[in-house]
C-alpha cells in the first residue's frame, strides 16, 4: 500500500490504553510505504545499529561491510587497533568500495575508475590527477558514531544518540549472559546465511520474542527431532532440548526499554546444551544467579532495532534490513564461546543447523508465517492487532528471575506466551516516528 | 511511473467524443500508479468481485481462497448450504487463515499461534486461553470479518468488500443473458475441471480486459495458431469435435459482431463454422427441445467472449473458460484460468473440450503465449509518451443504438450493438465506468 498513511497522525496507529486493557496496533504500519520512509528516516538512521561482532574485523586492515537502514557503510580495524566507520561509497562516483561483504585490505581502490583510500579513510591515490589538487576533500565520510559492547559493535549516523552503554540499558545484562561463556570472548563461527523474506521487519522483531508461537509453529520441528533422536543415533551434547516447545516449563517475558525485549524458558535438559561442559568454570567465576540464567534458561534478546542475540538450541547473532514495506533481509551467524571443545562445538553447530539454518526444519515454518501474516494485513477490513495477552499479568519491575539476575525491566511477565513486552517495542517505535 | 496524475483530472485521461468520431484514451492510464491505487479501492475494492464457482465450494466445508482487489478473502460453504465470505486474517495476527488455495476443512486453524475458527467465522479456540486473558474475556471479538456481501448468479460467486453495492443481478445487468448462455448448456449445471493455471503479464489488467473481447487481433496473432492447428489435423486426420474450428480466425465469411452490454459488460461473438466441432453440438437436440431456438443460436452455434466489469472474463469459444485479471501493480496482472464444462457431456466431449483448452487458453499451449506478448509489447510502447492516444474509433460508422437482429434473438438489450468484432465501439461504457470510478477521491 502507498502512502496512505502519510497524511494520518502516526500517533493513532498503536491504541495505547493498557489500563483500560488493550493495547493494539494497525496492521497498516506492516504495508504502508510512505510509513516505511519515515521508520528508514527517523529510526534507522537516527538510532545505534547493530554493525558486527569485533571478532570478524580482528586483525589490522579487516572491513566489514553492512547496512545502517538502506546506506551501506564498512567497520575498518585500524593500524592501532580501533575502529572507525565510513559510509561505503567512493568520493568520486559513490561506488561501494569494499569488493566483499568481509575481507582485509590495508587500502581500499575503487573500481570504477580507481581511487584509493587508505584504511583511515584519506583519499591517497586520485588516477591521473589534476595538479594543485586538494585530496583531502575527498577523503571519505565517516559515520557520526561507532561504539562497541562486550564485542558487539554499533554505529549510528546520527550524532545525536545516548552513549552506546545508556542506549543498550537493561539489555546490558542479557549480552553479559553471552560474553561470560568464555574468558577468552566469543567468535562468529565462519559461515553465515543471508536470505529475503517478504514481510515487514517488525514481524521479525515481533516473532524473535514470540513463545506463544513455538507450540504451533514448532511443533513441527519438535516431532521431527523426537523421532530422530528415537532412533539412538544422537547422544550426550547431540541431543536437542525440545522440551521447553510443548510448554509447562517456567518462562518469562521482558520490556527491557528503549524497544529492547527478551524471553526465556527452562530448559528441560541443560546438560545437552554446549556450554554445559564449562558449569565449574562458570561456577567458580560467576555469581549463581548468572550461572543460573546461562546453563538453564534459553533467551532470546531483541535490541531495537535490527538484531537479535539467541542462546536456545543455540547462539546466533541475527541481523535485520529493512528493505520495503514488505521486504527485510535476514542474515544470521552462529556466535560461539572461543576455546570450547571440539565436541562442543560440533554440537553446536549442528543445532544452529536444524534450528537456525533456512534449510533447517524451524526457520522456514517461521518464514511461511511471517509472510502470510504480511498478506493478511492487507485485509485492512480486519484493521487491529492486538498485544493483550497477560495484560492481567504485567508485573511493573523485575520479577524473581531478574531480580536475582540484576536487572530492572520496565514490565514484565511470568509467561513467555504474553505480550505485553510488545508494548514497550511499539511506544519506543512511536516515540522515535513522533519525536525525530 | 509514479502517481503523476490526480485522480481527480482523469476525466481528461478519457477523450470521449463520439459525435466528433473520437474515442480515445491517454494511455497514462496503463502505467500510472496512483491511478492504479484509486482503481483498487474504487472500482476492485468497492464493487462485486468473482471469486469462485459454486461447483469449487460444492460441499459443508469446501473453501476457496481468492482476492478482492489487493485484500486476501476466502469463500467456505456452510453446513446449512449456504455460503459466507471473510477476510482471510487471522484475527490475533492477520496471517492467511487457508492452509491451501482450495480444499475442505469444517474448522480452520491458524498456523502460527493455533487460533481456531468454525467455518461460520466464530471463533472456537485460543491457544491457551486460561493464561493469557482475564475473567471477562469474551472470546467473540475475534469472530472473523466477514466482507460487505457475497452472492451467486447461476453459479457464479462474486464478493464485494463493501455492504453499500447494488444487487448482483442489478451489477449483471446485461451480461446475465450471456451468462446463461453458458450456464443452461447443462440441466446439471457447470462445474469447473480440476485444475487450473496462473501466470504473471508485465502490462496493465486493463490490456487484458480489452484483450478479451478484442476480436480484431485474432486474425493477426492467432494467424500461427490457425495455421499450426490445420496442418496438425491434416496430417493426423483429427475428426468431428476433435477438430479445431479455426474458420472464424482466418476468412471474414462468418457472421460476428460485438456489443456494449451497458455498466462496462461487453461481448465479442462469431458464428462457428462448423458447429459439429463444438464439443456442445452432441446435446444440440437436447438443446432445442427446452429452450427456444433464437437461445440456442447463441449458446450452440455462437462463439462468445464475454467481459464482466471489471476483469472477468467467461469465454465459450475454442473452449469453455473462466479467466479473472488480478491487478498487481499498474505495471502487473496475474491471471487464472479455469476449463468451465457441462457436468452431463460425454467422454469424448469432455475430453475434446479439454484439448481444445489446452491448446488455445493455457500460456503453454499455442495461442495464449501470442497475446501475452502482444500485451507486454503494448504496455512497452505505451511508455512513448510522445504518442499519447490510444484511439477506440474504429467502427464509428456501423455502430448502432440498442440491440440489433441477433441481439433480439437472444432476448438481451445492449446499449449499443455492431455489425463485425472487429469494431471497438463497445469499450465505451467501459471506460466511461472506469472515468467515473476512478476520478472518486
Amino acid at each position: 500500500m502507498d502512502g496512505s498513511i502519510v497524511a494520518k497522525d502516526v500517533s493513532a496507529l498503536v491504541d495505547d490504553r493498557v489500563d483500560e486493557g488493550m493495547f493494539r496496533v494497525d496492521r497498516s504500519v506492516y504495508t504502508d510505504e510512505a510509513l516505511f520512509e519515515k521508520e528508514i528516516d527517523r529510526i534507522f538512521e537516527k538510532c545505534w545499529v547493530f554493525l558486527c561482532h569485533e571478532s570478524q574485523v580482528a586483525a589490522h586492515g579487516d572491513y566489514f561491510w553492512t547496512e545502517i537502514g538502506r546506506q551501506p557503510v564498512y567497520v575498518h580495524r585500524q593500524e592501532d587497533g580501533s575502529l572507525k566507520c565510513f559510509i561505503n561509497a567512493c568520493s568520486h562516483r559513490a561506488a561501494i568500495l569494499t569488493p566483499f561483504r568481509r575481507g582485509n585490505a590495508k587500502t581500499l581502490t575503487c573500481r570504477f575508475h580507481g581511487w584509493s583510500y587508505k584504511c583511515d579513510g584519506a583519499c591517497m591515490g586520485i588516477k591521473n590527477e589534476e595538479p594543485n589538487t586538494d585530496k583531502s576533500t575527498f577523503d571519505l565520510r565517516e559515520i557520526a558514531r561507532l561504539d562497541s559492547y562486550g564485542g558487539f559493535i554499533f554505529g549510528s549516523l546520527s550524532p545525536d544518540v545516548p552513549s552506546l552503554a545508556d542506549w543498550l540499558g537493561e539489555a546490558k545484562p542479557w549480552i553479559d549472559l553471552m560474553v561470560a561463556q568464555s574468558t577468552e570472548g566469543l567468535e562468529v563461527v565462519p559461515g553465515s546465511s543471508t536470505y529475503a523474506i517478504d514481510g515487514n521487519w517488525k514481524f521479525q522483531a515481533e516473532n524473535a520474542v514470540d513463545g506463544y508461537h513455538v507450540s504451533t509453529v514448532h511443533r513441527v520441528f519438535a516431532n521431527t527431532i523426537a523421532a530422530r533422536e528415537g532412533k539412538g543415533e544422537y547422544t550426550g551434547i547431540k541431543k536437542t532440548e525440545a522440551g521447553r516447545m510443548a510448554g509447562g516449563v517456567p518462562t518469562g517475558c521482558y520490556d527491557l526499554g528503549n524497544g529492547h525485549m527478551a524471553v526465556w524458558a527452562q530448559h528441560t535438559t541443560p546438560e545437552v546444551r554446549p556450554i554445559w561442559e564449562q558449569k565449574e568454570r562458570l561456577e567458580k567465576d560467576l555469581t549463581p544467579a548468572q550461572v543460573d540464567w546461562i546453563l538453564t534458561k534459553g533467551r532470546n534478546l531483541y535490541i531495537f532495532p535490527n538484531v537479535m542475540l539467541m542462546d536456545n538450541p543455540s547462539t546466533q547473532i541475527r541481523v535485520m534490513k529493512p528493505l520495503s514495506a514488505e521486504r527485510m533481509d535476514v542474515s544470521v551467524y552462529c556466535v560461539a564461546p572461543k576455546g570450547e571443545s571440539d565436541t562442543a562445538r560440533a554440537g553446536r553447530l549442528r543445532k544452529f543447523e536444524d534450528f537456525y539454518l533456512t534449510a533447517g526444519m524451524a526457520t522456514s515454518d517461521d518464514l511461511a508465517a511471517l509472510e502470510d501474516t504480511q498478506e493478511g494485513s492487507l485485509a485492512t477490513g480486519a484493521k487491529w492487532n492486538e498485544f493483550t495477552r497477560g495484560m492481567d499479568s504485567i508485573i511493573y519491575g523485575p520479577d524473581k528471575a531478574a531480580a536475582a539476575l540484576g536487572f530492572n525491566p520496565p514490565a514484565c511477565t511470568e509467561n513467555w506466551d504474553h505480550e505485553i513486552h510488545y508494548h514497550g517495542f511499539y511506544r519506543q517505535w512511536l516515540k522515535m516516528l513522533e519525536e525525530n | 511511473m509514479d502517481g503523476m496524475v490526480n485522480p481527480a483530472t482523469v476525466g481528461g485521461l478519457i477523450d470521449d467524443r463520439p459525435e466528433d468520431h473520437v474515442f480515445r484514451v491517454d494511455r497514462q492510464i496503463y502505467l500510472d500508479e496512483g491511478l492504479f491505487e484509486s482503481e483498487l479501492k474504487n472500482i476492485f475494492e468497492a464493487d462485486w468481485i468473482f471469486l469462485c464457482h459454486e461447483s469449487q465450494v460444492k460441499k459443508p466445508g469446501d473453501y476457496f481462497a481468492a482476492h478482492i482487489g489487493r485484500q486476501p478473502v476466502f469463500v467456505h460453504r456452510q453446513e446449512d448450504g449456504s455460503l459466507k465470505g471473510f477476510l482471510n486474517a487471522c484475527s490475533h495476527r492477520g496471517a492467511i487463515l487457508t492452509p491451501f488455495q482450495h480444499g475442505n476443512a469444517k474448522t480452520l486453524t491458524c498456523r502460527f499461534h493455533g487460533w481456531t475458527y468454525k467455518c461460520d467465522g466464530g471463533c472456537i479456540r485460543i491457544k491457551d486461553e486460561e493464561t493469557g486473558y482475564g475473567d471477562n474475556f469474551d472470546r467473540s471479538t475475534y469472530d472473523l470479518t466477514e466482507i460487505g456481501g457475497i452472492a451467486s448468479y447461476k453459479g457464479f460467486v462474486f464478493g464485494s468488500l463493501s455492504a453499500d453495492v447494488d444487487t448482483l443481478e442489478n451489477f449483471l445487468g446485461e451480461s446475465k443473458a450471456f451468462i446463461d448462455f453458458v450456464a443452461d448448456q447443462s440441466a446439471a449445471g457447470l462445474e469447473v475441471l480440476p485444475g487450473s493455471q496462473k501466470y504473471v503479464i508485465a502490462g496493465n489488467w486493463k490490456m487484458s480486459t480489452e484483450n478479451a473481447v478484442d476480436g480484431y487481433h485474432t486474425s493477426t496473432v492467432h494467424r500461427i495458431f490457425a495455421s499450426t492447428v490445420k496442418q496438425r489435423e491434416a496430417r493426423e486426420g483429427y475428426e468431428g469435435m476433435m477438430k479445431t474450428e479455426t474458420g472464424r480466425l482466418a476468412k471474414k465469411t462468418v457472421r460476428n459482431g460485438c456489443y456494449d452490454l451497458g455498466q462496462g459488460h461487453m461481448v465479442i461473438w462469431a458464428e462457428r463454422d462448423p458447429v459439429s466441432t463444438s464439443p456442445l453440438s452432441e446435446a444440440e437436440e437436447r438443446l432445442e427441445k427446452d429452450h427456444p431456438a433464437g437461445k440456442v443460436n447463441w449458446m450452440l452455434r455462437r462463439g462468445r467472449n464475454l467481459i464482466i466489469f471489471p476483469s472477468l472474463m467467461i469465454n465459450d469459444f475454442a473452449a469453455t473458460q473462466i479467466r479473472t485479471f488480478r491487478p498487481i501493480s499498474a505495471d502487473e496482472t496475474e491471471v487464472t484460468i479455469y476449463c468451465l464444462a457441462p457436468s452431463e457431456e460425454s467422454r469424448e466431449a469432455r475430453y475434446a473440450r479439454l484439448r481444445k483448452f489446452e491448446d488455445f487458453f493455457m500460456a503453454s499451449g499455442m495461442a495464449t503465449s501470442d497475446d501475452v506478448m502482444a500485451l507486454e509489447a503494448t504496455h512497452d510502447g505505451s511508455r512513448g509518451r510522445v504518442a499519447r492516444w490510444g484511439e477506440f474509433h474504429r467502427g464509428q460508422g456501423t455502430m448502432i443504438q440498442g440491440p440489433d437482429d441477433v441481439a433480439e434473438e437472444g432476448g438481451f438489450v445492449p446499449e449499443t450493438s455492431n455489425s463485425s468484432w472487429d469494431h471497438e465501439t463497445l469499450y465505451y461504457s467501459f471506460y466511461r465506468r472506469w472515468r467515473d470510478q476512478v476520478s472518486r477521491s
